[in-house]
């Protein structure tokens, strides 16, 4: 294939063209994807409450890390917690039905991002990427067919359907599989095949593929396919040429990360997203199926009134999408390390990290410093998720000498030794055991010192035979 | 942060054009066969821990109850006889210790149901620390019911097992452990007590009996042949229904080994110290034996069960499989040599200290903070690098997704 440079140019001047964004799309992609982004929704909320996790993650932690900004979200009482999830599941059933779409599609986007807002030791970026989709479906006319809405008010079915809303979903996955393969641009993954090396060594007894797994060369070669998996897949998934092919092999690599590894809905998520990059018309083209949805609209119905503010917005959002996850490029230090940066840019699943927390807490009537462990207030899955992550360790640090003060005592010092491994590396301090947290900005605009560097040594390289 | 990117980039470039061919590490035409030998490594680990190691503790724990039982029964017989109730404190001091190194081996049946993959509860039945509670025994003595045949099936774990017999054992003051308003006290049960010392003996041997009881079962379920956990633990990733991979199984032995980390470090020595929910100084109403003054040898007893785990044997016999053989497998030899160190020192920090844990907390509390903080590197290396390397997952009692 000849590289065409000015042909690619063309034709991003051809399809980004006023003309073109607001030229009708055939809806069937969206009517599917409205069906896969409710039943996702519904899953993800019925297999939380089936799984009890509802009552773990939300209910039990006596403390909840708050993300900044965020510290004003007041936090439900149990039985609330239990009805916004049965809430959750019903609006997926409603999605999928198509009933009272806008509204089931707000209120799950409302009710997901509050429940995942509330404590920062149940961010992944999966559910992230689900709070994202239901934001952006909530503005696009996904019941405009075989939905309950259209049934009952035939205006629904003339909503326009603009191919620049296709585009925006595009946008979107294209964004998280090119930072996902950014994040793997790093010694660690590309020179030293770790973490993955650690990983695959415990998993030699996965059917079929184990003993595949204990190869001396398999660490580095699944290292490097996911970084060129993940940095270039969506550009195949964008050229009608390779899609079907991409396709598979995206099915391929979601589907073996998710026999390998407990990352839960992610697979799932990912390839139903994907299917975004197909025709337009992709559906109409399955058996039996294809036939179930309404003509699509091939000439305008309306004159497009696309506001310059609406125009503005997606412009801020697809800026803030391309750009929010390359900020750990702006703090110094390694973004695995001082995890400045790390959430909410596609980091998936890029480290091994461990660590022993131990909070030194120092009044001034005692000869000696108190000792706190972190599980004196978290629950175990909380101690385990903020052990490597200094924000949450200063977050904890600061309650807790909240929490002293407020037992009466006065000028409560708080420091912690937190030692951490990272990728199987001898364990190293991650604060500096002599800063007072107390004191400490929390801000992520303020320069963090208290974070010492990260380790020199590259990590281990286990022996293989 | 320039710099490092660039650093990076230019090394990312090296190895796409071939530095990598000068790398040292040793290249494998056995795949298979390297998978096999790891997985055969972990399960002649496992079955060696299981055999020689955990079964065995059970089966000395066992037979020291049986003691133990026979040494009660001799000073309910005769109950002033104080030769009688040196004996029987003796027989519970060789049984505590014993079960000491047990505690450490909470997986499978001795686990929390709700917790542990083939949990059974049968560990709180046997010693139910921290949620002893001495006043709770007085009540029963009170009420003299327990020699009722099914007694003990109906009662909660805090008036069972090894504390409660500790109590019974050791305390010998005519008064009782509760609160001058508590029912004991108020309704006057307590004052018709002929012979409180009669009837502790009583409770005592009623208690011991109860606890043989209990450690036959928990010995039966490893090793009968109608529930044969052992089999289940030893046969991790083929027949077993318990754990379907090697790697489940260690996992359930590295979660039980946080008991040193969890309950040992951080509340059996942190807090009688004084370094952690202590309003005090020192807190040596907090230790953990504080009838038999017994709490030292208890700490020690789990690090070196810890020990033992992690060797696959007891210093100085014979060497066999543990976690110290996966990590040399793997090549980690300096952190094993670490974690070996460490274990050393612990335990001899344990030795060092002067008297009992009571004794030494009273005289120089800095004895007892210097066994914490020798623990306390051993449970980092444990909590960090070892977890990592193994690729173990720290306990979390709740499973969720992740990416």
């Amino acid at each position: 294939m000849i590289f065409k440079p000015f042909s690619i140019l063309d034709r991003s001047k051809e399809v980004f063209s006023k003309e073109n964004l607001l030229a009708p799309r055939d809806h069937a992609w969206l009517i599917v994807m409205r069906f896969f982004v409710g039943g996702l929704v519904f899953i993800s909320a019925a297999r939380t409450l089936y799984h009890g996790w509802a009552e773990q993650f939300f209910i039990k932690p006596t403390y909840m890390f708050p993300y900044y900004g965020f510290e004003w979200l007041p936090r439900p009482e149990a039985s609330v917690v239990m009805a916004m999830f049965t809430g959750l599941v019903l609006a997926g059933l409603a999605i999928m039905a198509g009933a009272a779409y806008r509204l089931a599609m707000f209120t799950a986007f409302i009710l997901f991002t509050y429940l995942e807002l509330l404590d920062v030791t149940n961010y992944l970026n999966h559910y992230y990427l689900l709070s994202l989709l239901t934001l952006l479906m909530c503005f696009l006319p996904a019941h405009k067919d075989l939905s309950i809405d259209s049934t009952l008010f035939c205006k629904i079915r003339n909503l326009p359907h603009y191919s620049w809303q296709h585009y925006l979903l595009r946008f979107q996955l294209s964004a998280v599989y090119f930072w996902a393969g950014m994040a793997k641009f790093g010694e660690d993954w590309l020179l030293h095949g770790q973490p993955l090396q650690i990983w695959l060594r415990s998993r030699l007894e996965t059917p079929l593929i184990g003993p595949l797994l204990g190869l001396s060369q398999m660490p580095m070669l699944m290292s490097w396919m996911g970084f060129l998996f993940d940095s270039t897949i969506w550009i195949f998934m964008l050229i009608p040429r390779t899609r079907r092919v991409a396709f598979l092999v995206l099915v391929s690599f979601h589907i073996s990360t998710g026999l390998l590894f407990n990352i839960g809905m992610f697979p799932f998520i990912m390839t139903c997203a994907a299917t975004c990059f197909f025709a337009p018309d992709w559906p109409r083209r399955i058996p039996f199926v294809g036939r179930l949805f309404a003509p699509a609209q091939t000439s305008r119905l309306h004159t497009p009134r696309t506001p310059v503010i609406a125009w503005s917005v997606i412009a801020i959002y697809c800026t803030f999408q391309m750009l929010f996850p390359a900020r750990h490029l702006v703090y110094p230090g390694d973004v695995l390390w001082n995890e400045e940066g790390m959430r909410w840019s596609w980091k998936v699943m890029i480290r091994e990290k461990n660590g022993d927390i131990t909070y030194r807490v120092k009044l001034p009537e005692r000869p000696h410093e108190m000792h706190v462990p972190p599980t004196r207030y978290l629950t175990d899955h909380q101690a385990r998720e903020m052990s490597g992550q200094p924000d949450m360790i200063l977050t904890l640090g600061k309650h807790i000498g909240k929490l002293y003060e407020e037992q009466g005592h006065k000028n409560v010092e708080v420091r912690v030794d937190a030692w951490v491994s990272l990728n199987g590396r001898a364990p190293a301090l991650l604060i500096d055991p002599e800063v007072d947290l107390t004191k400490v900005s929390s801000s992520p605009f303020e320069s963090s010192h208290w974070i010492l560097p990260s380790p020199s040594t590259p990590p281990p390289r286990l022996r293989t035979r | 942060m320039h710099h490092r990117f660039t650093r990076t980039h230019v090394a990312l470039l090296a190895l796409m054009f071939g530095a990598c061919s000068t790398s040292n590490q040793p290249t494998s035409n056995t795949t298979t066969e390297h998978s096999e030998d790891t997985v055969a490594l972990r399960r002649e680990a496992l079955t060696n821990i299981a055999d020689n190691i955990i079964i065995t503790q059970y089966a000395d724990f066992s037979a020291k109850t049986s003691a133990l039982t026979q040494a009660t029964k001799a000073w309910n017989d005769a109950p002033d006889n104080a030769e009688k109730r040196a004996e029987a404190q003796q027989a519970w001091r060789e049984a505590m210790a014993s079960w000491q190194h047990a505690e450490v081996f909470q997986l499978g049946p001795a686990g929390i149901m709700t917790e542990v993959a083939g949990g059974e509860d049968l560990r709180d039945l046997i010693y139910s620390w921290p949620l002893s509670n001495a006043c709770r025994v007085d009540q029963e003595l009170a009420k003299n019911e327990f020699m009722q045949d099914g007694f003990f099936e109906a009662q909660l774990i805090n008036i069972r097992g090894l504390d409660s017999l500790e109590y019974t054992l050791f305390y010998a003051e005519p008064e009782n452990s509760c609160a001058p308003t508590s029912t004991v006290n108020s309704s006057g049960s307590w004052a018709t007590i002929d012979n409180i010392t009669e009837r502790r003996a009583s409770f005592s041997y009623a208690l011991a009996q109860d606890i043989e009881k209990q450690a036959k079962t928990l010995e039966e379920h490893w090793t009968s042949a109608d529930r044969d956990f052992r089999a289940e633990f030893v046969n991790a990733g083929t027949s077993s229904e318990t754990y379907s991979t090697t790697q489940e199984a260690l996992n359930a032995l590295s979660d039980a080994m946080f008991y040193l980390e969890k309950e040992t470090k951080d509340m059996k020595l942190a807090i009688p110290a004084g370094l952690s929910k202590c309003a005090e100084t020192t807190c040596p109403e907090a230790i953990e034996h504080p009838y038999a003054d017994f709490a030292l040898e208890a700490s020690l007893a789990n690090h070196k069960a810890f020990q033992k785990l992690y060797l696959g044997n007891a210093p100085g016999e014979e060497e066999a499989r543990g976690f110290d053989d996966l990590l040399i497998d793997l090549g980690q030899d300096e952190l094993d040599a670490e974690i070996k160190r460490l274990l050393e020192e612990a335990i001899a920090a344990h030795e060092a200290v002067e008297g009992t844990f009571s004794e030494a907390l009273a005289a120089n509390p800095q004895q007892i903070i210097d066994v914490y903080d020798a623990s306390q590197a051993v449970g980092r290396v444990l909590k960090t690098q070892f977890v990592s390397i193994l690729d173990l997952e720290v306990p979390q009692r709740a499973e969720g997704d992740n990416d």
